[in-house]
């Protein structure tokens, strides 16, 4: 095991900074003479920079320094997705959709490997935000492939896809009782919160399955070998997770739950989708009276929204996660910001603005205060359960 | 030494899909064939990697062929001309033998004629770049498999002069 301390003192922040300062200025430097320089000296430069920060932060970290040794393994993993981006440009590689694609998945490929290998949390953070990226820009590349819209009721379900290949991944590291699971725990929550935020927006609902989006085959093929590599990874870390009882039979049935659910939303929005001719007058706010199933289908995704949080602070609390609980808290406010800003929106122009936004603004100093006190008693109860291990 | 075995592995991870990256990229550039590439340039900006022309080709607007659609591989046969310039002389569906060609993907096709893609539409260049704007031409290598990569920008047929603006830092 490693020995030092843990979390971020101020010597560490000192070291993060410093490695940032070294990089923007061997950045600067490459920068400023960059076209003088034959590629294979930038190329050679970039990877000895890369491999330099690696180097140094494994060393800090054998002589104990957890904090500086940290920063430099951060600092390594983006300056390889840097020099995955660079090479690209020193050999003017395609700058199309696909092009970002496959940078991308080479990016996070590598530092997802480099996060195992070091035992490092944080690049594995990284790697995670890479893989949100690339799935995205996978997404829109099949659009760009087609010279036309797909529906984005499929790139819905991509999200749902990686929060259960996620949660199969955290289910497998508990059943080793490997310090990971926390990170993909933490992911898929963010996945399944995000994805459900998105769906609250009265105006995305109808484009989700455009009746003239294009034919999808590409993006459905993508789409069924993610599907395979998630029941993949669910069923071999449920296995393992039921065999050793890192897990329990609540929690699974919750999650089913919820994937049904969200699946069952995503099928939902079919039934509110709009022509492609409206689509763009209809998130312009140039749309007439919004359907009864509209409004349906919009107040009951709110509903499952505010679950949603609920059921994600719940599983914080019971399993002593903090971050768990800040994220379903940070959410909560964000949603009700949102759906203030949204009735903000809604009554321009028939009420006085000056009620709404004294109204309002008392709502959120309340919502503000009460939120944090709630969320500081949340984490309170976590904390006995601490000291007692 | 645990961890620097493991250092040493995941550098050499991290350094092989890099290497292997740089081969890939470079295997054209070894030991393709140099042609000549006619071009109708424009110039937009990469928030990522930087100021570039995307380099439309006289070959990048074609006629169709029979039973070709929108996301297939094509292969345009090339003969050079006169001037030294690579051009245009017949599309086929899958390899031929025998011949100069070049690989690309059908983007779009309108009528009788498709918009084909070769990977080499665009060339990067540090910013504040100057450099003619017409006239140009491409240097570019073309792998036994018809994958072409850009070697230079050729302006009257020489190599192209880039200058740089001199940056004057305000603060």
């Amino acid at each position: 095991m490693l020995t030092g301390k843990k979390g971020a003192s101020f010597g560490t922040i000192v070291a993060v900074f410093g490695s940032i300062l070294i990089a923007l200025g061997i950045a600067w430097l490459i920068a400023q003479n960059w076209h003088q320089l034959p590629s294979a000296v930038k190329i050679v430069i970039l990877l000895v920079v890369t491999s330099a920060a690696y180097t140094s932060g494994t060393i800090f970290r054998v002589k104990g320094h957890q904090g500086t040794g940290k920063s430099l393994l951060i600092l390594g993993a983006l300056l390889y997705t840097l020099s995955i981006f660079l090479i690209a440009q020193i050999f003017s590689t395609s700058t199309s959709f696909q092009g970002t694609a496959w940078l991308l998945l080479l990016a996070w490929i590598g530092v997802i490997a480099a996060a195992y290998l070091f035992d490092s949390s944080a690049s594995l953070v990284i790697a995670l935000f890479e893989f949100i990226i690339w799935l995205v820009i996978q997404f829109i590349a099949f659009m760009e492939a087609k010279d036309d819209m797909i529906s984005p009721g499929i790139l819905a379900f991509y999200f749902l896809t990686a929060g259960i290949l996620l949660y199969g991944l955290s289910l497998f590291h508990r059943s080793k009782g490997y310090k990971f699971a926390r990170v993909y725990q933490w992911w898929t929550a963010f996945y399944f919160l995000l994805f459900t935020y998105i769906l609250t927006f009265q105006t995305l609902l109808p484009l989700m399955w455009p009746k003239e989006a294009a034919s999808a085959s590409n993006s459905l093929v993508f789409l069924l070998f993610f599907g395979i590599a998630a029941s993949a990874s669910i069923l071999i870390g449920l296995v393992k997770a039921v065999s050793n009882k890192s897990v329990q039979n609540k929690e699974i049935f919750a999650f089913i739950a919820v994937v049904v659910l969200l699946g069952v939303i995503i099928g939902l929005t079919s039934f509110v989708s709009e022509d492609n001719g409206d689509m763009l007058s209809w998130f312009l706010g140039g749309r007439g009276e919004v359907s009864t199933a509209l409004w349906a289908m919009w107040i009951f995704v709110n509903i499952t929204f505010i679950l949603a949080i609920l059921g994600i602070i719940f599983y914080g609390t019971w399993q002593k996660l903090p971050k768990i609980i800040n994220l379903g808290v940070i959410f909560f406010g964000l949603d009700v910001i949102t759906r203030y800003v949204g009735f903000i929106m809604d009554l321009w122009g028939y009420t006085s603005l000056s009620v709404i936004f004294i109204t309002g603004g008392i709502v959120l100093l309340a919502g503000g205060y009460f939120i944090e006190k709630w969320r500081r008693n949340l984490i309170t109860k976590t904390e006995p359960a601490k000291k007692t291990k | 030494m645990k961890h620097y075995t493991r250092l040493v592995i995941a550098l050499s991870v991290l350094l092989g899909i890099a290497g292997i990256f740089v081969l890939y990229l470079s295997w054209p550039l070894l030991t393709g064939k140099t042609i000549i590439l006619d071009t109708m340039p424009v110039d937009p900006f990469d928030i990522l990697r930087g100021q570039y022309i995307i380099i439309n080709y006289q070959i990048s607007n074609i006629p169709s062929v029979e039973g070709a659609k929108q996301g297939d591989s094509v292969y345009v046969i090339l003969k050079e001309d006169e001037d030294k310039i690579w051009r245009h002389q017949e599309v086929s569906l899958s390899a031929p033998k025998n011949a100069v060609f070049i690989k690309g993907t059908i983007r779009s096709i309108y009528g009788s004629s498709m918009r084909v893609e070769y990977g080499i539409e665009q060339f990067f260049f540090e910013r504040n770049a100057q450099f003619p704007q017409n006239d140009l031409t491409v240097e570019a290598k073309l792998s036994s498999s018809g994958q072409a990569r850009v070697v230079q920008l050729l302006h009257q047929g020489k190599p192209i002069n880039i200058t740089y603006k001199k940056v004057e830092l305000t603060s």
